[in-house]
């Protein structure tokens, strides 16, 4: 039975690691990037509350669901992964639809309305845009200050802690393992991220990208129907060229005849 | 495991009878017989068969096939299903005896005839305790002269054990059936674990079959038979079929004719069965070491034993100066049902022993209730509420009947993410400060809220969980869903490709030729007026090579152009007929995608339906002047999945209405809804030809306090 072995010595491998990384004390510096980014970068981040309608063949089903989005202007356009609004691509007998859109801004509660604009399935990120607000400008994320990023360098993503946790802002590391050109041009970060559609800074505090997650057409798919999603940081210009596309949509409810 | 040995055995050995008595039977020669013994078992045979058609005869043609259409409320709304039944014609005025779990949350109910007719029937009456209920055919849809075939009832007290019956009904939804067997029992009780007449429960609330022990029977009934008459061979109907068994062989369970002729009197007289209530119960001596009498054993509060001081332990001797004893279980339904058939107010005298101490106690009878409320769908506030009956106010420890029972609450909804959320078994007690006392009152509530101009942001709701009283904000949903969003617009190329892989080329002959090989040029696309035809392999893009390397780059070719300006142009490098050229092609913006497409969700119909998109058309090679809306979904049992419509269906006209698409199937739907035709004709392109669907919605409320005080449901909100 010697194909037994390699797991074990993997999770023991694995586990050396995590005990090595845990027990390994945080630089100074290292310290100072979280605690500037957590000052200067979190202020655009925003909860999204919603409730998601899936309907499919079994009938109807609801579900409240946060998501973490990132204030793209000051007029109140957000930017969001399209996976929290949206079904896997493999349901194709199922619709998802989200409804009740509310923005939770800062340590607000009850939220402003929001309509989902626009979406692009390829790059897996959405667009709302606040439909109510007070007139006053929003805090908003700078996307002049821009950086590329090279194999093995460290980024933070910034992003929010669900409500159980006051959705309190929170850091994230990973550092580049590769830099794909195929089937786009991607970083690929080493560790896994989970929230996505987030901004993802280098030490300097300059802007390297934006999570995401990348999946393969539906031709593409390995003769199992196995999904191969990938967790990518999409490059700014990338995120910068669709949301100029999505500003631009014109979602005409009646322009069917 | 042992089933698993037995039935493979038994197999084999049925196997080898059948495989080798025609090899046996032909070594064998046939053993001597009488003639005139032969002849007798002939005429035995030929008078055998002859009872048994006649008794067949006198019943069969009243044997109807029951359609229901049921609503049935969990997961916080409403869902509609369909079942199948079986009753028998008692009246030459058209009245149906069944089953009431056949006709129980029956919406629309159609009986099929023996000459295959199908006539609409209407509920008359249910009676849940008996389990039977009663429908009225709709005459006027019968041809004029005909007659109704009408089945007799028999008397069920000369029914002896091993008496040949014979059922019928529909098995498996399969029409018009007849099995024959034996009574097994005439008085079976089914008795729970302390060996007494369990009360069957059809759920927490219902209670049933608690008035009649049941014929125990093995002529073979299966699901479908429920309602069924029970034959005997002078062709009179003894029973009707309500049970069966699979655990433990052929057993069956009948109502008694008696019970269920009285009960269907009742029922086609006052659309209930007026019953008498005490609110004690009963059990046998057997085991308690008691010489007689009958032991109590539970008192409701409140209730008239209560009142009049009977308690829990007295033991019965005398009803009405008359000394009675329950020695044994199956002696308890007759005596429910004689108590329960006295007139209503009527007193009993009961002579009971307590301790040392022997009194009398008068107990006058009050009406019995209904052990289960009405329910109705919230569907604005994701939930569903029950009517709460005496009963189950007693069952749950209520204060009172007051309020409302919610049953059943839908995941995300309004009622789940309250804070703090609304729960199947909370009772709410109040709507923005007013006292909710009966379903009815809240569905007017509701309503109210639901349709006013300006819905509220909040409704506060007061409701009490397991005795304590909460406060919540609950937000009204609005009915409508929103449209989905569009993608971010992207250039696009016209054409389906598929990869041109090295191995595959190389057998084409295009060695060192690697793209994309045009399957389809779109027609109505800037690439159909271009050059480009199917078979052209596509090997670059504005000077860019496409190189795929397998399946997992067939999207490559369309990604590279996503990345370009819609309205530039693009050369792209082709291979015809193992010739290189280039054509000049302008990127024009990508088609909507069906998953994009505009929605609408009818309520009435449970219907959804999305507007028709270029690859509809493309697929269903459709031209521009076809037009409609694409059926995604008719829910199981809804008017519109009942009239025949199915998930891809292209509705192009509803009645008048021509659909050119959603705009306009939303106005004809609002225009139907106003009318609230009888009938409404849906025309559909389904393949190459159109088809006619009828459908008969139902547009009366769901509540049947409502339906008999005759208010029309004029509102798209689940009451």
């Amino acid at each position: 039975m010697p194909s037994m072995w390699p797991t074990p010595v993997a999770v023991c491998a694995l586990a050396c690691l995590a005990i090595a990384c845990s027990t390994q004390p945080v630089r100074g510096d290292e310290a100072e990037v979280f605690q500037r980014l957590l000052g200067e970068k979190t202020a655009p981040l925003v909860t999204v509350r919603f409730v998601l309608k899936v309907k499919n063949r079994a009938g109807d089903s609801d579900a409240e669901r946060e998501s973490t989005g990132v204030m793209l202007d000051p007029g109140g356009l957000i930017l969001c992964s399209n996976s929290d609004f949206a079904l896997s691509r493999v349901r194709r007998d199922a619709t998802a639809t989200p409804t009740e859109i509310k923005v939770l801004i800062g340590d607000d509660t009850e939220g402003v309305p929001a309509k989902l604009v626009a979406r692009d399935s390829e790059l897996d990120l959405a667009w709302l845009q606040i439909s109510e607000s007070s007139g006053q400008p929003f805090s908003a994320i700078v996307t002049t200050d821009i950086a590329d990023a090279d194999i093995g360098e460290q980024l933070y993503s910034v992003s929010k802690l669900d409500k159980f946790f006051d959705r309190a802002p929170a850091v994230r590391v990973a550092r580049i393992s590769a830099i794909t050109s195929k089937p786009r041009r991607v970083y690929l970060p080493g560790a896994q991220l989970s929230d996505f559609g987030l901004p993802v800074y280098n030490a300097a505090g300059k802007l390297v990208g934006f999570t995401s997650v990348l999946r393969p057409e539906r031709e593409e798919l390995d003769p199992s129907g196995r999904l191969q999603a990938a967790a990518v940081i999409l490059p700014v210009a990338d995120v910068l060229s669709a949301t100029q596309r999505a500003r631009e949509v014109a979602v005409d409810a009646e322009s069917d005849e | 495991m042992r089933i698993g040995v037995r039935v493979p055995l038994l197999v084999a050995t049925l196997m080898g009878w059948v495989f080798l008595a025609p090899l046996n039977g032909s070594a064998q020669t046939s053993p001597e017989v009488d003639p005139a013994e032969l002849q007798k078992a002939e005429e035995l045979r030929r008078d055998m068969r002859q009872m048994m058609k006649l008794a067949r005869d006198r019943v069969f043609p009243a044997l109807v096939n029951i359609h229901v259409i049921t609503v049935n409320y969990w997961g916080g709304k409403e869902h509609k299903g369909r079942s199948v039944g079986s009753g028998t014609i008692i009246s030459s005025d058209g009245h149906v005896l069944t089953n009431y779990h056949v006709a129980q949350n029956g919406k629309k109910f159609r009986c099929a005839l023996a000459d295959k007719l199908e006539v609409s029937a209407t509920l008359i009456g249910e009676d849940p305790l008996t389990d039977l209920a009663v429908l009225q055919l709709d005459l006027s849809e019968l041809p004029s002269g005909s007659k109704l075939p009408v089945a007799q009832f028999g008397d069920s007290d000369l029914l002896e054990i091993g008496d040949t019956v014979m059922a019928m009904g529909s098995p498996w939804a399969l029409s018009r059936s007849v099995t024959r067997g034996s009574v097994s029992n005439t008085e079976r009780i089914l008795a729970g674990e302390e060996d007494e007449a369990g009360e069957l429960q059809f759920d927490r609330d219902q209670r049933t079959g608690i008035f009649n022990r049941w014929i125990q029977h093995d002529a073979p009934i299966s699901p479908g038979n429920s309602g069924g008459p029970l034959v005997n061979l002078e062709g009179a109907v003894i029973g009707v079929n309500t049970r069966g068994s699979v655990m433990g062989g052929d057993m069956a369970f009948a109502i008694p004719s008696n019970v269920a002729r009285a009960v269907a009197a009742e029922l086609i007289k006052h659309g209930e069965v007026p019953r008498s209530w005490y609110g004690f119960s009963i059990k046998s001596i057997k085991k308690s070491g008691l010489k007689e009498g009958i032991l109590v054993d539970s008192v409701i509060s409140d209730s008239p034993a209560a009142q009049a001081d009977l308690r829990v332990g007295d033991v019965i001797l005398q009803i009405d100066d008359a000394a009675r004893t329950i020695w044994y279980p199956e002696q308890i339904p007759p005596l429910l049902k004689e108590l329960a058939e006295r007139p209503i107010g009527s007193s009993v005298r009961l002579t009971v022993q307590r301790g040392d101490e022997r009194r009398v106690i008068s107990i006058a009878s009050e009406k019995m209730n209904r052990d289960k409320g009405e329910e109705a769908a919230f569907r604005g506030w994701g939930m569903t509420g029950q009517e709460i009956t005496e009963r189950m106010a007693h069952n749950r420890r209520l204060d009172s009947p007051e309020g409302v029972l919610v049953s059943s609450v839908a995941s995300g909804s309004p009622a789940q993410i309250a804070e703090p959320a609304i729960s199947e078994g909370d009772v709410i007690r109040s709507i923005d400060g007013r006292r909710v006392h009966s379903l009815e009152e809240f569905v007017a509530m509701y309503r109210g809220i639901q349709d006013a101009e300006t819905s509220p942001e909040f409704v506060l709701v007061e409701f009490d969980r397991n005795g304590k009283s909460h406060v919540t904000l609950l937000k009204p949903k609005p009915e409508k869903d929103d449209d989905p969003p569009r993608e971010v617009p992207k250039a696009w190329i016209g054409v389906a490709t598929q990869p041109l892989l090295e191995k595959l080329a190389k057998q084409m002959g295009l060695a060192d030729v690697l793209g994309f090989r045009v399957t389809r040029v779109y027609p109505g696309t800037l690439a159909a007026e271009s050059d480009l035809r199917v078979g052209d392999i596509i090997t670059a893009i504005n000077g860019d090579k496409l190189r795929p390397r397998g399946m997992q780059d067939a999207g490559m070719l369309q990604r590279l152009v996503r990345n370009l300006n819609i309205g530039d142009s693009a050369q792209l490098t082709i291979v015809r007929d193992k010739q290189a050229s280039d054509i000049s092609l302008k990127l024009e913006r990508a088609r909507l995608t069906q998953e994009e497409a505009l929605r609408d969700v009818n309520r009435d119909f449970e219907l959804t339906v999305r507007e028709l998109t270029f690859f509809d058309r493309d697929e269903n090679r459709w031209d521009e002047e076809t037009k409609g809306v694409i059926v995604v979904s008719a829910e199981q049992a809804g008017w519109a999945a009942l009239a025949g419509l199915r998930p891809g269906d292209l509705i192009q006209r509803v009645d008048d209405h021509v659909i050119a698409g959603v705009k306009s199937y939303r106005a004809a739907m609002e225009r139907i809804a106003e009318a609230q035709p009888e009938r409404v004709v849906f025309v559909v392109l389904r393949g190459v030809r159109t088809h006619f669907n009828y459908a008969e919605p139902d547009w009366k409320p769901q509540t049947t306090q409502e339906q008999a005080s005759g208010a029309n449901n004029t509102d798209k909100e689940g009451q």
